[in-house]
């Protein structure tokens, strides 16, 4: 939790990555990448596959060297420190243990590495395979294990000997949906408890948003957006931002009128009112809204909502809740998602209305 | 009908190997097992020679002792060479990978005799250094049980360099990239997390040199100068020299059975794709 | 990313091992100019002499052209009875594929001695 960690504490580091840029060849895989990362903060990089995430990582562990650009940790440049005087812990994606070790030969590793007594290795192994939930499989190679238990071994190695910034590479893209939800819960206990600096890698953006302090999101070796995970979510910088979260609708708008802290933009033939998060310069632009931020009635809601009509065209059932696919009178269509539970089902081929609350709905350029 | 074509068809492509190497080698081998107890004379009479006769024990305690030593050699070295083909620079590689396969192609007997040339009295090496002066007597390096081991030794390099090279290649890289960011040093990686995982193919290639220095008969006979027989020469000299068809006999099918007992205890680490590499 | 580049002993132990592969294959090339009958060292003056008895000698020529031709049919023999029993393999994978994988890999760890006496079975 960065806010209850002491400045200065020596668990955590503050890294400052200053314009990276790294090409393999005439192949740019980062491009002048600026990023503050905080003392005791879990930030995420997250992006599709070949952004430049692993790159980054890399950069970061101090593996591989960027072709430009700095590297500050607790304001002292170490862009030529090697990996191995980093000492950061590392998770890899596919883990990376050791095959010939044993659980607890793994986790004692980097403790015998730094020349550790063996009574305190023995301890500190002890009090890790305790934390990360794998007693009564100290003595098992790592073949024998499931793939969650590989990753407990793998998070345990990486955090034994407590480094100041714990790097993660996907690290549970391999697991199945339930062990991934268990998994992401016990990362972020881990995070919690040690105060360590996290910064994890994935391409999956329900498990950025659920984990994070920050998201940074990447594409084409480019740094879009860094923030909150409710910031990037609900107010994205631009279009992929927006996209790549999670299903938005695009509403193309006629004369976008700028007014103070909204904007108002005409599409068919309604006033639709938007947050303006952007700045735009006379270009076209679009109304971006969530589905599950959008609800259908018989009549348009009025207080401080925008309301379009649409005809339904379908719905998919997913439990919790029910995604209508819809289509508006010029043809754009959208999806709205509603809970199941609070709405009767809704028939098809119907003209219903689609509102949603002025503050959920923002601008994006058009295109972009 | 499908199921007969089909059968039909395997019976085709595998039988002609499999009927040659039965008429060619395993018929044959019979006949020698055969011979074994019945020449001179019915009897294990051979076989208790075998095991009596001094000259027989010494062959086999010599063989022996130069195929653990020849073992050991080739795998320290293999190994050295094997790391840089796998792990160098490109330029490393292509040098190493010379290095390896230029005497893998080249005949058992023109490297023996290479041998020769420069163990000999007067060969290269005594040449120089009495040309140099640092010695005035040349040194015994050849037609003795070094000269045997230095050229077996040569011969079996690359044998154990596939496999080993085989081994280090299969090495997920992010094993070692862990281990360095863990702290470790390079000495460390190598010793407990290199070394360890290339285990498997350091007993395979130990495997296999041991068991085709176990049958070496070109090069003891030329290096060795006949003054240090191996059990492949000592086989050669009863039955093409001493007619004493039996032992000879005897021998092979010894030899035979501890080299398939030997696989068979150790199969599990032979791996036929490793052997070319 | 490639980490472990070997280091400066491992260059050492490989070089030296590049050398001692290399040496008798160099040291049969001066070895084939010595003046002299038997196998030495050419000592001050090169001789042609044995390449000159290689073109004379009718027995050279004839066992290089048997060499030769021995090596040409056993190899395309070899080459066709183990590409028929590959493909066997490959395509029907019947049950006892390693075994009989092992059983054709045999001659490999015979000892040629053995399989020399062997054929000399009448
Ligand atoms: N050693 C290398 N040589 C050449 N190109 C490389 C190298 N490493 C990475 N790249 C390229 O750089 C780009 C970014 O790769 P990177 O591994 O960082 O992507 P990523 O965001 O981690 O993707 P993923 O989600 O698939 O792991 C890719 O296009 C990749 O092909
Ligand atoms: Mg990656």
């Amino acid at each position: 939790m960065p806010q209850s960690m002491q400045p200065g504490d020596a668990k955590a580091a503050e890294i400052k990555a200053v314009s990276i840029g790294k090409t393999f060849g005439a192949f740019h895989a980062l491009k002048n990448l600026s990023l503050d990362i905080g003392r005791g903060e879990f930030l995420t990089l997250l992006g599709p596959s070949g952004s430049g995430k692993t790159t980054f990582l890399m950069i970061l562990a101090g593996f591989t060297a960027p072709t430009t650009g700095r590297l500050v940790m607790d304001g002292k440049d170490i862009t030529d420190v090697p990996a191995e005087d980093r000492s950061y812990g590392m998770v890899f994606q596919g883990y990376a243990l050791f095959p010939h070790l044993t659980v607890e030969q793994n986790i004692a590793f980097p403790l015998k590495v730094r020349g550790r007594s063996s009574a305190d290795v023995k301890r500190k192994v002890g009090e890790m395979v305790e934390r990360v939930g794998l007693i009564g499989h100290e003595k098992k190679l790592p073949a024998k294990l499931s793939g969650g238990q590989q990753q407990r071994v793998a998070l345990a190695r990486a955090l034994v000997f407590e480094p100041s910034v714990l790097l993660l590479d996907e690290p549970f893209s391999a697991l199945d949906k339930n062990l991934r939800e268990m998994m992401q819960q016990e990362v972020k206990r881990l995070h919690q408890e040690t105060g360590t600096t996290f910064v994890f890698v994935t391409h999956d953006q329900s498990e950025a948003l659920a984990l994070s302090s920050r998201v940074a999101i990447f594409n084409h070796g480019e740094l879009l957006q860094v923030g909150k995970p409710q910031d990037v979510y609900e107010r994205p910088s631009n279009r992929f931002v927006a996209e790549f979260l999670g299903e938005i609708n695009l509403l193309p708008l006629d004369t976008v009128e700028l007014n103070g802290e909204t904007a108002a933009g005409k599409f068919e033939d309604r006033t639709i009112v938007l947050n303006k998060s952007i700045t735009l310069a006379g270009k076209k632009a679009v109304a971006a809204v969530r589905p599950e931020h959008m609800f259908i009635s018989a009549s348009p809601q009025t207080s401080d909502c925008n309301a379009i009509t649409c005809r339904v065209e379908g719905a998919t059932y997913f439990g919790a809740s029910t995604k209508y696919h819809l289509r508006t009178r010029s043809g754009t269509s959208l999806a709205v998602s509603m809970p199941t539970a609070s709405t009767s089902p809704i028939a098809p081929q119907s003209d219903v209305w689609v509102s949603w609350p002025v503050h959920q709905g923002f601008l994006l350029p058009d295109g972009g | 009908m499908i199921g007969k074509t089909i059968t039909s068809r395997k019976i085709l492509l595998l039988a002609p190997l499999l009927l040659f190497l039965g008429l060619a080698y395993v018929v044959p081998f019979l006949g020698v097992v055969r011979w074994s107890f019945t020449m001179p004379e019915v009897g294990l009479g051979q076989y208790r020679a075998l095991m009596t006769d001094p000259l027989v024990q010494s062959v086999f305690i010599r063989t022996l002792r130069i195929c653990l030593i020849v073992t050991a050699a080739v795998l320290v070295t293999a190994y050295a060479i094997a790391y840089v083909w796998v792990r160098g620079s490109s330029v490393q590689r292509m040098l190493a990978e010379f290095c390896i396969l230029v005497p893998f192609w080249i005949s058992v007997l023109t490297r023996a005799f290479g041998w020769l040339a420069m163990l000999s009295n007067r060969g290269l090496i005594n040449t120089w250094l009495q040309s140099a002066g640092v010695i005035s007597e040349p040194l015994a390096l050849a037609r003795n049980e070094l000269g045997v081991i230095i050229g077996m030794t040569h011969f079996l390099i690359p044998f154990a360099v596939f496999p080993i090279a085989s081994a280090m290649r299969s090495i997920d890289e992010r094993v070692l990239l862990a281990a360095r960011g863990m702290g470790a040093s390079r000495t460390r990686i190598f010793w407990t997390v290199f070394v360890p995982l290339t285990y498997g193919g350091l007993i395979g290639a130990a495997l296999i040199v041991f068991v085709f220095a176990l049958g070496f008969f070109v090069t003891p006979a030329i290096l060795g100068g006949g003054r240090s027989v191996m059990v492949a020469e000592l086989v050669y000299l009863r039955i093409f020299q001493s007619p004493d068809w039996g032992l000879g006999a005897a021998i092979s099918v010894v030899l035979v059975l501890f080299i398939g007992a030997l696989l068979a205890l150790m199969r599990r680490f032979i791996k036929p794709a490793h052997l070319i590499g | 990313m490639n980490s472990s580049r070997p280091g400066p002993v491992i260059l050492i132990v490989a070089t030296a091992v590049a050398l001692f592969l290399l040496m008798p294959l160099i040291a049969v090339i001066p070895v084939s100019f010595t003046p002299a009958r038997f196998l030495s060292m050419p000592s001050g003056t090169l001789s042609l002499r044995h390449y000159q008895a290689l073109i004379d000698n009718p027995a050279w020529g004839q066992s290089i052209l048997l060499s030769l031709r021995i090596g040409i049919l056993s190899s395309a023999i070899a080459t066709a009875l183990a590409t028929m029993f590959g493909l066997g393999i490959w395509m029907f994978q019947p049950r006892f594929s390693a075994l009989l994988i092992g059983f054709v890999l045999l001659p490999l760890v015979v000892p040629p001695v053995v399989s020399a006496m062997t054929l000399y079975f009448p």
